[in-house]
């Protein structure tokens, strides 16, 4: 019995090490053994991410692993996306119900821990194990319980193929005869006959291959039978006195008990796993809820995009905006258009502080969104599938003091080459621009020619003028170009709209104006003319 | 009909086990070297190591042996043998049955004389049909793979081997079921009742996701002892009579079930192993370990790439470098004099060079490469102790009657390794009684190694072969620890540490004169 509600068919897996790591901070653990994928953590913080997951988790750990494992494992086929936004079309539907059964496994995983935590400490005695066991089992019956009973009041409303296939399973496995099992096996293992086991001889002569029996084939009436072994039988009493033999006594019986509870424990941990996957599942959505609760609630669009499969190259969207900005700000923030169905490139050039590093990154969390079955933060976007998003800003500073800045630069753009497949999306926030224009703007050259070979779509954002006006002179045909713009009043618009490349940029004007307003000094450079 | 052994022809000499350790053995680390090699030493290796063989054939019979064993297809059908530690099974099985009263626990006993009978049969029969399949070569495993194939044909051999598998066989049949209540165990006989456990996770399997953790029971091994103490197998024996009667009678019948030469060869095999397996490291580090070409009549001794094994051992545990050193004489040259910087490998080298000898002497592959050595009869070293200066003059008295002990034991075919013997003394009588035990050694016609400090030594008579520790000529003061043949020039190096450490005249006249131009 599996949810299915982030594939159609197979699990979703997170990443369990950093779900514990957020549950509990302050326990000691092992440094993480697995190296993330090359510049996903550049990523992270290019584009902001940790701001959308924590407005997704509203600090419940497992949304935010859900969240951050499904955008940072962006889907690759359209099937799978058109999957997962039926899914949540159905929870946008009906946000309670989903709710209350991701609630449900919430329960069930906590109330486990607090019997495993107060047991625990106690002994390691078979006899405890088994009883946690039963305990574990009992505690889990009324929640199946309610699940089912969720199932019948509420399943017809959903039209998905995952829940619709999720309500079924819940309908046909948990039906009354299996409460009836559930309760049988809670009986017998309270072993009030006895230990009954089969075994064979070790080389020693002692008892090897224990196998926990229970006395008739018959299992639903064995509770009431008497004779648990037919004759002949030998019997050994052990004397009342008899410290030794009441200690192996004791022992062996213990191991009849440990078999009884490693079966439990086993199917309690079966029945664990299966909240624990639906608890993982639906975090994703209610992550998604959460996330459209916020946004709604300032008249953000919100759409969901139009995916298309690899091959195709769809590239548009309407009011696009940076969830993060707007996430931070009281107010809603502007949005941008793009049309650049059939270009592999997009060259944006303009004013600094013009809305350029925030177009990047709503273009960017669009296309994470909606590769993660997401709702897009756009009035509408269509795009391409991409086989991965990668970027590449300037850094302010070389952290490692081993190499040049643009030594640096050049460092991290290879080991993202290395990483980076035909198909993906590679968004530069000026890059090369550690060293002299000219020489910056032929590396980038060359470098552009040999990703558009590769199928690898590039959004540039850059000051470099003589490689900007290069590629509107040469290609214009298979280029976008945008410009940041500025207002009349010189106050700036968070809008970019589609414009040839200008010489000049605005740095100095920012920089003359930051400079009259306040006596400080201000980071940001004047442009290179 | 004695039990045919591998390290000796013919019949293991009498009085072996009590020889004592040779005085030479912790001058030359012998001690370490040996104690490395035996390690616990449960099959008391040791006599072997400290006894010498006196000529040449009976070192090529253990050398052929050696070679065999170096074989991977012979190794591997030997350790299986060795590794069953046969003997100290028997020992213990039959010590046990020995003891035994008919009682708690009896059927535990038997069952356990059974699987080593069992076991001894397997490893008795693989040993056979290995050396038979590989083709041994030397005298020692041929005559005891046909002593084998003798032994495995015989009746007793057959009859016995017979029983146990029967017994076995059955034993592994037996399914019983045992119910535990109150303070009572019942056992009875095993009627396909079904697996509850199974029956349990059935039910919640659908609960499952993906691999799930592993439940299997991960306790320790049933004990034994609580199985007797509450007399589990007396009731299963009352469920399977016969067999157990079965059982008690081949215990009576097989109680001496070990035959001698197996028992011997079966401590033999760790003597030729348990150096094969010291040496495996160092050639592992590319050092080189071969057998001597010996002689009781040519002194003519060469050997490349040479070196300390305790040392080697030592370094190469350590992940350290080993530096190998050459070594020959020919025509009259009986000496070798080894002067030089000190911590510069001299020790070593005549530490190398006793060892040699004695490994050679026993039938042991050595330390090098294009071995050629003498057969020594006997084996002298002198080194120096540490000492208290108070009894200084008894010391050198000590010292000289030890001398000239040995040297009247000494004999043409001995070999003595003296190492800075008189470095206490003062500089003339070091000089005056080294040449006149060097001259001693060389009337005698023996072989010599002489550690010193006196340069002078090395051209005493031609019967001197010099040799000299070397520094690295970048650094004067890193030792390369290579010593070669080359004529002493004691004062090559030490202007050099001296400049190393800032010593040298020029040195630390510039300091003094700078000091002067400041004040």
């Amino acid at each position: 019995m599996k949810a299915l509600l982030m594939f159609e068919d197979r699990d979703f897996q997170t990443d369990t090490a950093l779900l514990e790591a957020l549950e509990r901070p302050y326990a000691r653990r092992e440094a993480p053994v697995d190296e993330p994928p090359v510049g996903q953590g550049e990523m992270i913080q290019d584009f902001e991410l940790e701001t959308l997951w924590k407005a997704m988790a509203l600090d419940d750990p497992v949304v935010y692993v859900s969240a951050r494992t499904a955008m940072l494992a962006g889907l690759g086929s359209v099937e799978q996306i058109r999957y997962r936004q039926a899914v949540l079309t159905d929870a946008l539907a009906q946000p309670d119900v989903v709710r209350e059964i991701y609630g449900l496994a919430v329960q069930a995983i906590i109330g486990e821990r607090e019997i495993f935590r107060s047991s625990f400490a106690l002994t390691h005695s078979s006899s405890a194990l088994l009883s946690t066991s039963i305990t574990r089992l009992e505690a889990f019956v009324p929640i199946l319980q309610r699940l089912r009973a969720l199932t019948d009041e509420h399943a017809d409303r959903f039209t998905s193929k995952g829940f619709t296939q999720f309500f079924d399973a819940l309908r046909h496995e948990l039906d009354e005869d299996y409460f009836n099992e559930i309760s049988e096996h809670l009986g017998y293992l309270r072993l009030r006959d006895g230990v009954l086991m089969s075994a064979r001889l070790g080389s020693g002569g002692q008892g090897i291959g224990y196998v926990l029996r229970a006395p008739s084939p018959d299992n639903r009436r064995f509770r009431f039978r008497r004779i648990m072994l037919n004759r002949p039988t030998h019997s050994y009493t052990v004397p009342p006195r008899d410290y030794a033999g009441g200690q192996a006594l004791g022992r062996l019986r213990d191991r009849g008990v440990n078999l009884a509870a490693n079966a439990l424990g086993q199917s309690t941990d079966h029945i664990l796993s299966f909240f624990t996957a639906l608890r993982t599942e639906l975090g994703f959505y209610v992550g998604s809820l959460n996330l459209h609760d916020q946004l709604t609630a300032k008249r953000e669009p919100e759409c969901l995009p139009d995916p298309h499969p690899l091959g195709t190259t769809v590239w548009s969207a309407k009011a696009l905006f940076d969830p993060c900005l707007s996430l931070r700000l009281p107010d809603r923030v502007q949005g941008n258009d793009l049309r650049a169905d059939g270009t592999p490139l997009l060259v944006i050039t303009g004013a600094n502080q013009g809305g350029k590093s925030t177009f990047l990154r709503s273009l960017g969390l669009a296309q994470l969104m909606m590769q993660s079955g997401m709702a897009a933060p756009a009035e509408s976007f269509a795009a391409t599938v991409t086989t991965g998003v990668f970027t590449h800003y300037k850094r302010e500073e070389d952290a490692t003091m081993t190499s040049g800045k643009f030594d640096e630069e050049l460092a991290r753009m290879s080991t993202l080459v290395t990483a980076i497949d035909p198909g993906a999306l590679l968004l530069c926030n000026e890059s090369f621009a550690a060293t002299n224009e000219r020489e910056a703007s032929e590396i980038a050259d060359d470098f552009i020619h040999a990703m558009n070979d590769i199928d690898v779509k590039i959004v540039f954002v850059t000051h470099l003028y003589t490689l900007a006006h290069h590629y509107h002179r040469q290609h214009a045909d298979t280029t976008v170009f945008l410009r940041a713009e500025r207002g009349s009043d010189g106050q700036r618009p968070f809008r970019l709209t589609p414009a040839a490349p200008l010489p000049t940029s605005y740095g100095e004007d920012l920089y003359r104006r930051t400079f009259t307003e306040t006596d400080t000094t201000h980071t940001d450079t004047p442009a290179s003319q | 009909m004695h039990a045919q052994s591998i390290l000796f022809r013919g019949r293991v000499p009498a009085g072996i086990e009590e020889c004592p350790q040779p005085g030479f053995f912790v001058d030359l680390n012998l001690d370490q070297v040996v104690a490395s090699v035996t390690g616990k030493d449960e099959y008391t290796l040791t006599p072997f190591f400290y006894s010498p063989l006196g000529d040449v054939d009976a070192v090529h019979y253990r050398q052929e042996v050696f070679q065999d064993l170096e074989r991977p297809e012979v190794r591997e059908p030997v350790s299986a043998f060795e590794s069953q530690t046969l003997t100290a099974n028997f020992s213990y099985r039959t010590k046990e049955m020995s003891r035994e009263h008919h009682g708690s626990g009896h059927y535990h006993r038997a069952l356990w004389f059974l699987n080593a009978v069992e076991k001894y049969c397997q490893a008795v029969t693989a040993l056979a049909d290995g050396l038979a399949q590989v083709g041994v070569r030397s005298r020692g495993l041929r005559g005891l793979g046909h002593y084998l194939q003798d032994y495995l044909a015989s009746a007793a051999f057959t009859g016995m081997q017979a029983e146990s598998l029967r017994l076995k066989e059955a034993i592994d049949a037996v399914n019983y079921c045992v119910l535990v209540k109150g303070d009572r165990v019942t056992v009875g006989h095993y009627d396909d009742q079904v697996d509850y456990s199974e029956q349990v996770t059935g039910t919640f399997e659908r609960f499952q996701q993906g691999a799930g953790s592993d439940y299997r029971d991960t306790r320790p091994d049933w004990q034994e002892e609580d199985f007797a103490e509450l007399a589990v197998l007396d009731l299963v024996a009352k469920l399977y009579p016969e067999l157990f009667a079965a059982l008690d009678a081949f215990c009576q019948q097989y109680a001496d079930y070990l035959d001698a030469t197996v028992a011997l060869v079966d401590r033999e095999f760790q003597f030729y192993l348990s150096f094969l397996d010291y040496i495996r490291p160092l050639r592992g580090a590319g050092l080189r370990v071969s057998y001597p070409r010996v002689s009781v009549e040519s002194k003519d001794e060469q050997v490349l790439d040479t070196f300390d094994l305790a040392l080697a051992a030592q370094l190469i545990g350590r992940g350290g470098q080993v530096v190998c050193n050459d070594i020959t004489l020919t025509g009259p040259e009986r000496v070798l004099v080894i002067s030089g910087p000190n911590n510069g490998g001299k020790t070593t080298l005549a530490r190398a060079v006793g060892q040699l000898h004695h490994f050679a002497r026993l039938g042991c592959p050595v330390p090098g490469r294009d071995v050629r050595l003498f057969l020594c009869d006997q084996i002298f070293t002198h080194f120096e102790k540490e000492e208290d200066i108070t009894t200084l003059a008894g010391k050198l008295q000590d010292e000289l009657n030890r001398l000239h002990a040995d040297l009247a034991l000494a004999t043409p075919a001995s070999l003595i390794v003296l190492n800075e013997v008189f470095n206490s003394t003062t500089v003339a009588d070091a000089e005056y009684l080294s040449a006149k035990i060097l001259q001693r050694v060389s009337e005698l016609d023996a072989l010599g190694v002489c550690v010193t400090f006196l340069d002078e030594l090395s051209t005493l008579n031609q019967k001197m072969v010099s040799m000299v520790s070397q520094v690295d000529p970048r650094d004067p003061a890193i030792r390369t620890h290579k010593v070669i043949r080359i004529m002493a020039d004691g004062r090559a190096y030490a202007h050099a540490i001296a400049d190393k450490y800032g010593l040298t005249y020029e040195r630390i006249t510039a300091g003094r004169r700078a000091g002067r131009g400041t004040s």
